[in-house]
């Protein structure tokens, strides 16, 4: 119980320090300013072998022995600049983001460009509980990284600190910067299935039917094609058949608009997020060439087609009253 | 995407991460491996090393996917058998020597499971410790070199292990890893001098065969041909001022033997000094020139050093015996080095009850040298006549061998009156046995005897074939006196020492040094022993004696503010020199067009046209052109270069063509 406590209070005085140390920024120059060394675990057991060789050598009285243990003991001094020196000049900064489903993935991308000429070698970025990707600069002076961030709510996706951090050269001292990028991933809602079908809206008056579409039904005689064994008899074109040109199928097409609405009015009784992930789906399910709107409560997107449509709907979705949902 | 260096995609979130080692770090860690082992080349019994060899085989095969890791079954028997082999190689557990051993074993068995980095840097933390442990029996110029390379190739490992490009043998490696260890090397020197020194903590015998190398505590016949076969190196002495004792006078006193029982010489029981009461002090008189040297004695697993008589070592660790000996509290187990100071004219007093030890012979034993010894004693006149005369004796009929014949019971009866041919233990032997029966006091000695002086060094080089016996004889006015029966037999061999007196069938005998004796072999070997010798007295002479007066000339007076200051202020020096660089670096990241461009600005300015404020590059130098006319078209080139680096990118200027520039500035 004290120790939740503890914990939390440690966390959000952490939280706070950084916030003031490592404001959000769509880049950051890493410097002495940001970048924080300590020891890592393999130098806490450099130490104890440091440690153990002093013993041995002071108790044979072995200079040799004392200098190999001072060497090394110098070793882990030189180390702390060099590993600071192997974040420090790193420009990070965001290029943009690909938007995901809560529950999903986003990506943000990265570009990493160094203000010098030294070599950076094993530098690793992660997000919390993602595997940390490893990048390298030698020849090159700049590289770009995708990196995944689990969405965990809709919106304006915030990430969490990046931590950038780096062991190289020896591995004892661990150098690193936790960045706050300003690089809002856009969160569609989780898509939920549901069994409630969009509205089907046909087109009564017909001022524009030549540029409706059709599909396939009884009204409109739309050609012939080949006969497939299961075809209705009653739609077989026997005239063709005694004029001798083999089965045919007379095809028919209506004049019906493929127009759907996806309104927030049909899932009644349902949560705001039970609803946006059931329309989210249902928008998905959506073929191509398929023509839908969506009605939102304050928020009327007439019917469209394509995947710049798709896209603008999800947005809709995504950003549907999401403050709220923080 | 062109100017993207390289594009990844993360897209993973299993648990903890493994990781792996991959095939650079491997093939590193097998290097070092390798070679910290070879380190213990001298030290490691042969079997040791045949497991390294094929650890290392079976890796190698496992690394190119020929064979399989061992199981688990497998690895058990690795370790039982080794285990076992140790048990069985060394008899006395209690000392570093099987320590190490089983360090090593572990060291390699553990090769055969690394897959981890984390087992790669356990393997390397315990690389770094073998390699110092190697330095517990060997401190020579080789080994620390080899060393040192180990340490690099350790490091190196650690390196590529942590780095996810770099490749172990490239340029980037070597230049990265020995940029890491020189920029240390201040602050080890620093810590190795200034860091305290205490004593030693708890001890643990080095060798777990304490099998003496050089003079033993007893003498039988036999045993000093058996040791002179040997070339190896018994101690180095190296005289202060350029007073060195004359050849004759290079007597190194070890022990005093005074027991006799028919066959063997040895100490007077319970005359070892610790484990019985104090040593009781005789008096020593002594006047006359001194020498004063410095002695670095090699290994001899024996509690005693060696010293010219009468010596005084004002070393705390050493303590004189009734008979004069110099003793240690432990075996001396590894390299020490002591100084001393020696008087050639001095004078003894001794206690009664020892002087009729001296003159105590077993019974039963040697009737006819008795006899002859008595019969002698009643017709000379003084005990120097008698001394002389037995002397004579020796010189006339005996002859100085390295393989006399083998000896009866009545070793000195048929020394004297059959075999007549001996080695120096046969002879101080004899003429103790001789002196007693005369009812005049004399014991044994044992130490060595010369020593080559390296000319190259001004050093004396004393080996194992120096080994020597003589007798001590009690004059009542000026006490224990030097007498040696073998100088009246083979005087060569004090002269010259024991090479050149031996006959060319005895120097067969002689271990072979393995290369053909010329002249500029020798001089070669002589050379490479002074450079040695050099590295051991100065690798061996920093202790704490000499850290506190290092110290005091430092400090003025050791307190604990003082050196807390000394050990802070150089790293607080460095800090802030580092950190200057690296902040100045990152506060403003210089560009090297920047620094063209302020360079040409200093210059022209410093050629008399001052710059104005917002005015641009190329009217500044339109202007100078009507200053300087004679270095119009210089002034126009570097205007339109620079002006073109300034608006491109700062990876498109080449080291070359920036240095051009530089030099081209400097020429306006």
């Amino acid at each position: 119980m004290i120790k939740k406590i503890l914990n939390r209070t440690w966390k959000s005085f952490l939280h706070n320090w950084l916030k003031r140390r490592i404001p959000r920024q769509s880049s950051h120059l890493l410097r002495h300013d940001n970048i924080f060394i300590v020891p890592s675990k393999t130098g806490l057991g450099f130490v104890v072998l440091i440690i153990l060789l002093w013993l041995l050598g002071t108790n044979y009285q072995n200079n040799l022995i004392l200098s190999v243990t001072f060497l090394l003991l110098a070793l882990i001094v030189i180390c702390i600049h060099h590993t600071y020196a192997q974040l420090s000049g790193l420009q990070i900064s965001v290029t943009k983001t690909h938007p995901g489903f809560v529950g999903n993935k986003g990506v943000v991308d990265l570009l990493i460009k160094r203000q010098n000429l030294r070599a950076y070698e094993s530098v690793e970025l992660a997000w919390p509980g993602i595997d940390p990707i490893t990048i390298s600069l030698i020849d090159e002076s700049q590289c770009s990284v995708s990196l995944s961030v689990p969405l965990t709510y809709r919106g304006r996706f915030q990430p969490e600190r990046l931590k950038v951090s780096t062991h190289f050269p020896l591995g004892l001292i661990v150098a690193w910067s936790y960045l706050d990028f300003d690089a809002p991933v856009l969160a569609y809602p989780q898509p939920v299935t549901s069994s409630v079908q969009p509205t089907k809206q046909l087109l009564d008056d017909t001022d524009d039917v030549f540029h409706q579409p059709m599909v396939a039904g009884h009204e409109e005689f739309a050609g012939l094609r080949e006969y497939y064994p299961g075809d209705s008899l009653r739609s077989i074109d026997w005239r063709a058949m005694a004029r001798g040109q083999g089965l045919a199928t007379r095809t028919y097409e209506d004049y019906v608009s493929q127009q759907y609405w996806f309104d927030w009015q049909q899932f009644e009784g349902m949560s705001r997020e039970a609803r946006l992930s059931r329309l989210c789906d249902s928008i998905l399910q959506q073929e191509n060439d398929s023509i839908y709107g969506l009605r939102l409560p304050g928020l009327n997107i007439e019917p469209g087609q394509g995947e710049e449509h798709r896209k603008q709907l999800l947005e809709a979705l995504a950003l549907f009253e999401w403050e709220k949902n923080i | 995407m062109a100017f993207f260096g390289n594009q990844k995609i993360a897209d993973s979130s299993h648990s903890k991460p493994k990781k792996y080692v991959n095939r650079q770090s491997l093939l590193g860690l097998l290097f070092a491996q390798g070679s910290a082992v070879l380190l213990h080349f001298s030290q490691a019994p042969i079997w040791l090393l045949l497991l390294a060899v094929v650890v290392f085989i079976w890796r190698l095969q496992i690394l190119r996917s020929q064979w399989s890791f061992p199981n688990r079954f497998v690895r058990l028997c690795l370790v039982i058998f080794s285990m076992a082999a140790v048990v069985l190689y060394y008899k006395e557990w209690y000392a570093l020597e099987p320590m190490v051993s089983l360090l090593i074993i572990a060291f390699l068995l553990k090769l055969l499971e690394v897959d981890q980095q984390r087992d790669a840097l356990i393997l390397i933390f315990v690389g770094y410790f073998v390699t110092a442990s190697a330095f517990l029996f060997d401190q020579g110029i080789i080994s620390t070199l080899l060393g040192i390379f180990v340490l690099w190739s350790l490091t190196a490992c650690m390196v590529v292990l942590h780095g996810s490009r770099i490749q172990y043998l490239s340029r980037r490696t070597v230049r990265m890893v020995s940029v890491l260890l020189i920029q240390s090397v201040p602050l080890m020197l620093l810590m190795l001098f200034v860091f305290p020194r205490i004593g030693a903590l708890w001890s643990v015998p080095i060798q777990s065969s304490s099998a003496v190398t050089g003079v033993s505590d007893s003498m039988s016949p036999g045993d000093f041909s058996q040791l002179t076969r040997s070339r190896k190196l018994a101690f180095r002495v190296s005289f202060d001022d350029d007073r060195i004792p004359d050849p004759s006078q290079r007597y190194w006193r070890g022990l005093v033997f005074t027991e006799f029982d028919g066959r063997r010489w040895e100490r007077p029981k319970g005359a070892n000094l610790y484990k019985g009461k104090e040593p009781d002090k005789t008096e020593f008189i002594a006047d006359g020139p001194t020498f004063n040297y410095e002695v670095i004695l090699e290994p001899t697993n024996t509690p005693w050093i060696y010293s010219i008589p009468l010596a005084e070592v004002t070393d705390k660790r050493f303590i004189r015996s009734a008979a004069n000996e110099m003793w240690l509290r432990d075996p001396v187990t590894q390299r020490i080095k002591y100084k001393a100071s020696s008087t050639l004219n001095y004078r003894t007093r001794e206690r009664d009850e020892r002087l009729k030890q001296s003159l105590m012979l077993p019974k039963g034993y040697n009737p006819r040298s008795i006899e002859m010894a008595q019969k002698w004693r009643r017709e000379s006149i003084s005990t120097e006549n008698y001394i002389k005369k037995i002397l004579n004796f020796y010189n006339q009929k005996f002859t100085y061998t390295l393989s006399p014949p083998k000896l009866g019971q009545h070793t000195v009866d048929e020394f004297l009156f059959s075999s007549q041919s001996g080695f120096c233990e046969h002879f101080s032997s004899s003429f103790v046995v001789l002196m007693r029966a005369a009812g005049i006091p004399a014991r044994v000695v044992v130490g060595y005897q010369g020593g080559k002086w390296n000319d190259a060094d001004n050093y004396l080089l004393v080996r194992q074939y120096d080994a020597h016996a003589w007798a001590e004889v009690w004059f009542s006015d000026k006490g224990w006196v030097r007498v040696d029966p073998t100088a009246a037999v083979a005087p060569n061999r004090i002269e010259q020492g024991l090479l050149d007196t031996l006959s060319v069938a005895d120097q067969d005998l002689l271990e072979h040094s393995g290369l053909p004796s010329f002249d500029w072999i020798n001089r070669l070997s002589l050379k490479w022993d002074s450079i040695n010798y050099r590295w051991q007295s100065w690798v061996l002479s920093y202790d704490q004696d000499t850290q506190s007066t290092f110290l005091k000339k430092l400090l003025g007076e050791v307190t604990s503010t003082r050196l807390a200051i000394l050990l802070i202020a150089p790293g607080m020096i460095m800090l802030i020199i580092f950190g200057f660089f690296t902040l100045r670096n990152i506060s403003k990241p210089t560009l090297r067009k920047v620094k063209l461009y302020q360079a040409l600005i200093r210059r022209l300015e410093r050629r008399g046209v001052p710059s104005v404020a917002g005015e641009p590059l190329t009217d500044h130098c339109k202007r100078a052109t009507h200053t300087i006319p004679d270095k119009k078209d210089l002034i126009h080139k570097l205007s339109h270069s620079i002006n073109t680096c300034l608006y491109s990118s700062e990876d498109d200027i080449s080291n070359h063509s920036y240095k051009e520039l530089k030099q081209l500035i400097h020429r306006l």
